[in-house]
């Protein structure tokens, strides 16, 4: 089972990498991410669909909420 | 943090802007080694107006850092080069973050030019410790230096605390530039809880039978500690800790049961497995804490307190999640008055049976009775800190604290080799406390160089070596559950320890008997100076109880032979 997440993110040096760690060391797998920057430039609009595995997916959300670069994150509904 | 004047800009060079943001942060102790890579840093430190501590490896500068925060309350502060330096605070920095200690650790990189060229001592340090550190920066134009330090300081003691990298390439401390100073940040003060959970919250309990207080690190890091000891006297509640804990109540408090967990009291243990309602302040539900999560609190409701929102849920669903300012849930939920006299008295005759005992047989030191003594005698002017192994669960078994601030421990991480080095931070952080590491002999030598650091700064720290020749832990597991099988855990090579001291140049002593305790001890307690007492105890003593790994908190071992 796969779960849909979408985050703005901060374009910072290594938030990327941030966000991938988080997810599989939290036990989600990435299985993709789409990552697109915003108008502005500042910020990324990422899609990041992982494996939900046994997990609550919800779990995953708070972790990669934390974040500093993470300004907003949250599960998609597509 | 002291009021700084508002300055007009004036050209420096980055290493110097490092120091004005250190200083701007109000740090008086940084703890760190040199290296090329952070030698600019280095010549300007020449003129800080705060002390730096040379230590004699980067992780005992890490581990030193860690330790100052946990007594200050505030950000410490490690620097190290490039490569190595920087490879070496690792383990200080992956103890700061699995503990939550507010840190900063600084690095030299190599400059600009040359990175991801495979320069001499370069590595990735940024890419290495990034999943153990709250936040981190690489630094890429020395004008951003004055903003990065001050976030790196912001989110190091904000929120839940953790440890902060910020790497920066030596050519760019040596460049000339002219920092801007920004205000300091106004945000991250802890959200207050939601009322509707409050009242939930406050609902369950007044409505429990048989609830239990679960406290962990965070009610001390919150700075919660009045308003949990008046919940406690408000509700009657009995009160279990976790290892870091310790000291959110008296120890010797009438509602302290204990530490609960793998080697907690029979009291502590069995007052989670039966309450009907258990109260979950600032911990996490690890699982030295839980043993077999699925078996643990069976028969209770969970009301979770914390800051952090990733925790509450992470392990055990809660019924009453309570996400927000510590201070103000247990100030709030101080306003219950459960009827639980019941179930106190059941708790405390549990603890009156089950209490430790220290008539051992025999006239081998009794490790346990040392720690006690020592503790008891010392009273609240003590910090012990503790390296990793069953020394260290004896100190949280059998040590009388007053506050956490008192016990000093790697909770999370578990570093054999914190206990020296988190000494000397702890008495650079409160030079008038009574600061004992307790060591066992394998930490002892994961460490044993900051002796030198003791001696060059003559600090008064007092070391308690507890030797039995043996990983006593790890024998104690091979022991026990892989049936005597000892592998690699006979440390009877070990030196002299009292002539590695002397030749340190700090005092020592060694001591065989029972009746050499109250001598050593004293001495512990009231010697000017540094002292190590080298306490040769029974290689087969072990720690009980034992909740093997994968069963219930219910059930414990006592006394295997071993």
């Amino acid at each position: 089972m796969i779960a849909k997440l979408k985050l703005s993110l901060r374009r910072n040096e290594g938030a990327l990498q941030r966000v991938l760690g988080v997810a599989a060391r939290r036990g989600h797998p990435v299985v993709s991410m789409v990552v697109e920057p915003t108008q502005s430039g500042t910020s990324w609009d990422v899609s990041l669909d992982v494996e939900a595995g046994e997990r609550d997916p919800d779990r995953l959300v708070r972790q990669l909420q934390k974040l500093e670069d993470v300004d907003a994150a949250s599960k998609r509904l597509d | 943090m002291p009021e700084v004047q508002p300055t007009p800009p004036s050209p420096s060079t980055g290493a110097r802007t490092v120091v004005e943001a250190l200083a701007r942060e109000g740090v008086r102790h940084v703890f760190g080694y040199p290296g090329g890579a952070i030698m600019p840093i280095y010549d300007a430190l020449i003129d800080a107006p705060f002390v730096h501590i040379l230590t004699r490896h980067e992780q005992g500068a890490a581990l030193a850092a860690d330790a100052y925060g946990r007594v200050t309350g505030d950000v410490g502060v490690c620097l190290a080069t490039s490569g190595p330096g920087a490879t070496n605070l690792v383990t200080g920095i992956a103890n700061a973050y699995l503990d939550s200690v507010p840190m900063v650790a600084i690095t030299g990189q190599v400059p600009t030019t040359v990175m991801g060229t495979d320069a001499f001592q370069e590595v990735d340090i940024f890419g290495i410790t990034m999943p153990i550190v709250k936040h981190s920066y690489v630094v890429r134009d020395p004008d951003d230096i004055p903003t990065v330090m001050r976030d790196a300081f912001h989110i190091a003691r904000s929120g839940r605390p953790g440890p902060v990298l910020v790497d920066i390439p030596k050519d760019l401390t040596q460049r000339e530039h002219t920092p801007i100073w920004p205000a300091p940040r106004t945000d991250g003060a802890p959200p207050p809880p939601s009322q509707e959970a409050l009242l939930a919250a406050l609902a369950a309990i007044e409505g429990a039978q048989r609830p239990l207080l679960y406290a962990g690190g965070g009610v001390a890091l919150a700075g919660a500690l009045e308003g949990f000891r008046r919940l406690v006297d408000a509700t009657g509640i009995p009160v279990v800790t976790t290892l870091k804990g310790i000291g959110s109540i008296p120890t010797d408090h009438p509602l302290c049961l204990g530490m609960l967990g793998m080697h907690g009291t029979r009291a502590a243990n069995y007052a989670v497995q039966d309450c009907d309602l258990l109260i979950c302040v600032g911990a996490r539900f690890d699982d030295r804490a839980t043993g077999k999560l699925d078996r643990f609190a069976p028969r209770a409701k969970v009301v979770h307190l914390d800051i952090d929102p990733a925790e509450v849920g992470k392990l055990r669903r809660p019924e009453y999640p309570v996400v927000g300012d510590l201070r103000r849930s247990v100030a709030c939920l101080s306003e219950a008055h459960p009827r639980v006299e019941k179930w106190r008295e059941t708790c405390l005759e549990r603890k009156r049976i089950h209490a430790f005992r220290y008539d051992a047989p025999g006239e081998d030191i009794y490790a346990p009775a040392l720690l006690r003594r020592l503790t008891e005698a010392a009273g609240d002017n003590l910090v012990v800190t503790c390296d990793v192994g069953q020394h260290q669960m004896w100190v949280a078994q059998h040590g009388q604290f007053q506050r956490p601030q008192q016990h000093l421990t790697s909770g999370g991480l578990g570093t054999m080799g914190y206990g020296l080095p988190a000494a000397i931070g702890a008495q650079l952080a409160d030079p008038k406390a009574t600061t004992v590491a307790v060591c066992g002999d394998g930490s002892f030598m994961m460490n044993v160089q900051e002796l030198a650091t003791l001696r060059r700064y003559r600090l008064p720290v007092k070391i308690l070596l507890l030797d039995n020749a043996q990983l006593g832990l790890v024998r104690q597991w091979q022991a026990c559950f892989f049936e005597h099988r000892f592998s690699e855990v006979d440390l009877s090579d070990n030196p002299d320890f009292a002539r590695v001291a002397d030749a340190f140049g700090i005092p020592a002593r060694t001591i065989t008997r029972r009746d050499q305790v109250e001598d050593a001890v004293d001495a512990l307690l009231h010697t000017d100076g540094p002292l190590l007492v080298h306490a040769r105890i029974d290689p087969r003593a072990n720690v009980w109880p034992l909740v093997p790994p994968g069963h219930d908190n219910a059930t414990m071992l006592e006394e295997i032979p071993a």
